[in-house]
C-alpha cells in the first residue's frame, strides 16, 4: 500500500484536521454551556457539526478512491504526480459520500432515538422522554426515504462500475438478459441454494428492463472474484431489507401526526421504535462488508491486491488478540458511562463536572432560553 | 448483533488471509459505530439547543445540555479508535 501512500494520505490528512476542529468545538461546546450567551454558544457547536460532515465526506474519498481509483499519473511503478481534487472527487465519491454520511445520521438518530423508546416503552413517557424521542426520530427517520433512493442509484452505479462486486451482491452467476433476483440463499461452486428467486427482476433494477444485460462473476476468472460471495449477497439483503423495514415506523408516525398532531401510541410503533437503533448499526456494518469485501481481492480496485498490501508480520496474530480484548473493554465502558451518565441525570444531579480554574459560571446564561 | 455479524467477517477471512485483514476488521468495524456518532450526533444536540431557544423551551435545553455530555464520551472514545486505525495506515504507508 505504500505505493499508493501520496495518494490516499492526501483524504487521510484533510480528515485529520477536520477531526481536530472537531475535537477543538466540541471542547468549547462543552465547556461553553454556563459561559456562553444563548445564541452565542449555539454557534460554537456548528463547527462540530460542519467538521463532522467534512471529516466524513475525507475518509469517504479515501474509500471510495480505492474503489475507482484515478487522478495521479504513475511512471515506472512510482506515483509523479497527484491530482487532488481528482482523488477527493473520483468516480465513486458521488454515490459513497452521501450514502455513509446520510448513513452516519440514520445510526445516530435511531441510535438516540431508541434509547428514549426504550423509556416510553418501560412507561417513562412525560415530555422530556418525548420530545427526546421525537427530535432524533424525526430527522433519522426524514432521511431513511431519501437513504433508500441514493442507495438505489449507488447499486446501480456499482453494476457499472464495479460488475463484479455487484455480481455477488445480487448472485449473478453468468452475464445474461433478464437476470433473475435472488433474496437470501447461499452460493457454492457456481450455484445459489435455497433463495427466493424473482425472474427478471435484477435487469430491470439494473437496466429499468428485464432484457437490460447485467455482467456475472463468470466475466472474470476466478481468482479475481470476491472470496465469499454469500456474505457479501446476504450482507446486502440485510442492509437493504433493514433500509425498507425502517419505512414503516416512518409512515406510521406521518399516519399518526396527520390524524392526531401527536406520536403513535400503540405498543408496536414503540417496539420497532426501539429496535430501529440497533437495526441501523447492523445494517451499517452490513453495508459496509458489501464494499470491502465486496471488492475483494483488490485492495485497490485492479491496481493491487490485498494479498499484496495486507502485512505478514508474524506478531499479527498476538496484536490482532490484544484489539479483540481491548476493544470489549473500550465498548462496555462506553456502555458503563454513558449508563452511568443516564442514572445521574434521573436522579436529578445535573452539576456539570467542574472545570479546574475556569472562570466562574453564571447561571443566567445556563438557562439559555431567556436569552433568545 | 454486531459481535455477530463480527464473527462471520472472522469466520470468512481467516482461512483465506490472515489476521491482518481481521485485525483491520475489528479495528474499523468498531471505530465506524462511533465514528456515526461523531458525524451526525452534534446536529441532534444542535436541533435540540435551536428548539430551546427559539421556543424558550426547557426541556429541549436539558436535552441538548445532557445529550452533549454523551456527545464528548462518545467522540473522546472515538478518537481513541480513530488513532488506533490511523496507526494501521500508517503501518500500510497511509497514514
Amino acid at each position: 500500500m505504500r505505493k499508493y501512500g501520496p495518494v490516499i494520505g492526501l483524504p487521510f490528512s484533510v480528515e485529520g484536521i477536520f477531526f481536530f476542529l472537531e475535537a477543538i468545538f466540541t471542547g468549547i461546546y462543552l465547556y461553553g454551556w454556563r459561559r456562553l450567551g444563548g445564541w452565542a454558544h449555539f454557534w460554537s457547536g456548528i463547527p462540530i457539526a460542519v467538521s463532522g460532515i467534512f471529516g466524513a465526506l475525507s475518509v469517504m474519498a479515501a474509500n471510495s478512491w480505492m474503489n475507482q481509483p484515478g487522478g495521479f499519473t504513475m511512471k515506472a511503478g512510482r506515483i509523479v504526480s497527484v491530482e487532488p481534487l481528482k482523488v477527493f472527487f473520483n468516480r465513486a465519491a458521488a454515490y459513497e459520500m452521501p450514502h455513509m454520511l446520510l448513513a452516519a445520521y440514520l445510526v445516530a438518530g435511531f441510535g438516540v432515538a431508541s434509547v428514549y423508546a426504550v423509556g416510553f416503552l418501560r412507561g417513562r413517557r412525560d415530555r422530556y422522554h418525548r420530545l427526546g424521542f421525537a427530535i432524533p426520530f424525526v430527522l433519522a427517520a426524514a432521511l431513511t426515504p431519501v437513504e433508500f433512493l441514493v442507495g438505489d442509484t449507488a447499486a446501480r452505479a456499482i453494476a457499472t462500475d464495479q460488475p463484479v462486486k455487484f455480481a455477488a451482491m445480487e448472485y449473478v452467476t453468468h452475464t445474461a438478459r433478464d437476470a433473475p433476483e435472488y433474496l437470501g440463499g447461499v452460493y457454492a461452486d457456481g450455484h445459489v441454494y435455497g433463495a427466493l428467486r424473482i425472474p427478471g427482476l435484477d435487469s430491470l433494477l439494473v437496466g429499468f428492463s428485464t432484457h437490460a444485460k447485467v455482467t456475472g462473476l463468470d466475466s472474470v476468472p476466478p481468482a479475481d472474484r470476491p472470496p465469499v460471495p454469500w456474505l457479501i449477497h446476504l450482507a446486502f439483503d440485510v442492509m437493504a431489507g433493514l433500509g425498507s423495514l425502517s419505512l414503516i415506523p416512518l409512515l406510521w408516525l406521518l399516519l399518526a401526526w396527520w390524524r392526531r398532531r401527536a406520536l403513535p401510541k400503540h405498543r408496536w410503533f414503540w417496539l420497532l421504535a426501539a429496535g430501529a437503533g440497533p437495526a441501523a448499526v447492523v445494517a451499517m456494518e452490513a453495508g459496509w462488508i458489501v464494499t470491502e469485501v465486496g471488492r475483494q481481492p483488490w485492495v485497490v480496485y485492479k491496481l493491487m491486491t490485498t494479498a499484496q498490501a495486507a502485512t505478514t508480520n508474524p506478531g499479527v496474530i498476538a496484536s490482532l488478540s490484544a484489539v479483540i480484548v481491548l476493544y470489549a473493554v473500550l465498548g462496555v465502558a462506553t456502555i458503563l458511562i454513558l449508563r452511568l451518565l443516564a442514572r445521574r441525570w434521573r436522579a436529578g444531579d445535573e452539576q456539570e463536572a467542574a472545570v479546574p480554574y475556569g472562570p466562574p459560571s453564571t447561571d443566567a446564561s445556563a438557562l439559555g432560553g431567556e436569552a433568545a | 448483533m454486531v459481535l455477530l455479524i463480527h464473527g462471520s467477517v472472522l469466520l470468512a477471512t481467516a482461512r483465506e488471509v490472515v489476521p491482518a485483514r481481521a485485525q483491520m476488521a475489528t479495528t474499523l468495524g468498531f471505530h465506524i459505530i462511533l465514528a456515526c456518532f461523531g458525524i451526525a450526533f452534534p446536529t441532534i444536540v444542535l436541533a435540540a439547543e435551536y428548539i430551546g431557544l427559539k421556543r424558550s423551551d426547557e426541556v429541549a435545553m436539558t436535552l441538548a445540555r445532557r445529550w452533549s455530555q454523551a456527545l464528548g464520551v462518545l467522540v473522546a472514545v472515538g478518537a481513541v479508535t480513530g488513532t488506533v486505525c490511523r496507526s494501521r495506515w500508517a503501518c500500510c504507508g497511509l497514514g
